[in-house]
């Protein structure tokens, strides 16, 4: 079981990573935008 | 305050790209357990998804290339470089699934097998995709460079996938996409192909956030690069210096 949890769990963790760091991003650069306009 | 069409549909389509991942858990944990493996067999739910929507990010990767060479239009240099990323992203979860699930039933997380080292291959050929990128500032030259990458790359696809039936593998022969008739039960099968419309779904939501990051990144290099616009004093020439006099 322990193998299964670890897998999902580092799966859904790097998923989750991910989407916040691309949101981070989008918002980072959306601001830059929007300052240089 | 209201919100466009497209805003809208970009909405609905992470509520439910969120809501079939929840899915997709729910039936890979709950779906009765494999008979000779037990619980570590539920990492197929895990690894058949990310290792296919690699395969499709990296074909998508290689549409956008070809439509970039032939049409000079950037927008498919977005698709193209959005698709590499989450390609890498899913390709790396893929590799560590394989090995969280090799370690309980080969009892090593890494073994020199040709379908593990020809994906690990794959992974950091998609990582050079992106390192190339990085490397140019100019984005049509980076563009053009990266394109070229893109279409050489997918040749590993079929590759990576059929290694396992042209050469003797420790690894199983491939889930889906298989020259005869699959063997797996019907309730697992249908945990597996919810998990892959789920994680297909969210592919299809990170890409369209991963590509409004490329626009934005490109109009602030042009805003960045685009020429001043005239300032006071560009009317005014300077004067001719003429052996140490000025000439008025």
């Amino acid at each position: 079981m322990k193998w299964a949890v670890l897998g999902y769990t580092l799966t859904y963790g790097a998923l989750a990573l991910y989407v916040a760091s691309l949101a981070a991003r989008l918002r980072g650069a959306g601001r830059r935008l929007a300052e240089r306009r | 305050m209201t919100s466009s069409p497209t805003r809208r549909s970009a909405r609905w389509l992470d509520v439910a790209a969120v809501l079939g991942i929840v899915v997709a858990l729910g039936f890979a944990l709950l779906t009765p357990a494999e008979r000779t493996q037990g619980t570590p067999a539920r990492m197929l739910y895990l690894h058949v998804p990310t290792i296919w929507l690699a395969y499709v990010a990296f074909v998508v990767t290689l549409a956008g290339s070809i439509a970039y060479l032939a049409t000079r239009r950037m927008r498919w240099d977005h698709l193209a470089e959005a698709s590499a990323e989450v390609g890498v992203l899913f390709t790396g979860i893929a590799v560590v699934d394989g090995m969280i699930w090799a370690k309980p039933i080969w009892g090593v997380y890494w073994t020199w097998d040709a379908r593990l080292t020809l994906t690990a291959i794959m992974f950091f050929v998609y990582v050079g995709y992106l390192a190339l990128r990085r490397t140019i500032t100019d984005p049509e030259g980076r563009a053009r460079r990266a394109a070229i990458l893109g279409i050489v790359g997918v040749f590993q696809i079929p590759i990576v996938h059929f290694s396992v039936i042209w050469w003797r593998t420790l690894h199983q022969p491939p889930t889906l996409l298989r020259p005869d008739e699959m063997q797996i039960d019907p309730p697992l099968l249908a945990a597996l192909w919810i998990g892959v419309a789920a994680f297909t779904l969210l592919y299809v939501a990170l890409m369209r956030h991963r590509m409004q990051l490329a626009r934005i990144e490109l109009a602030l290099h042009d805003a960045a690069t685009a020429p001043a616009g005239p300032v006071a004093g560009d009317a005014v020439s300077a004067p001719e210096v003429t052996a140490g006099r000025s000439r008025r």
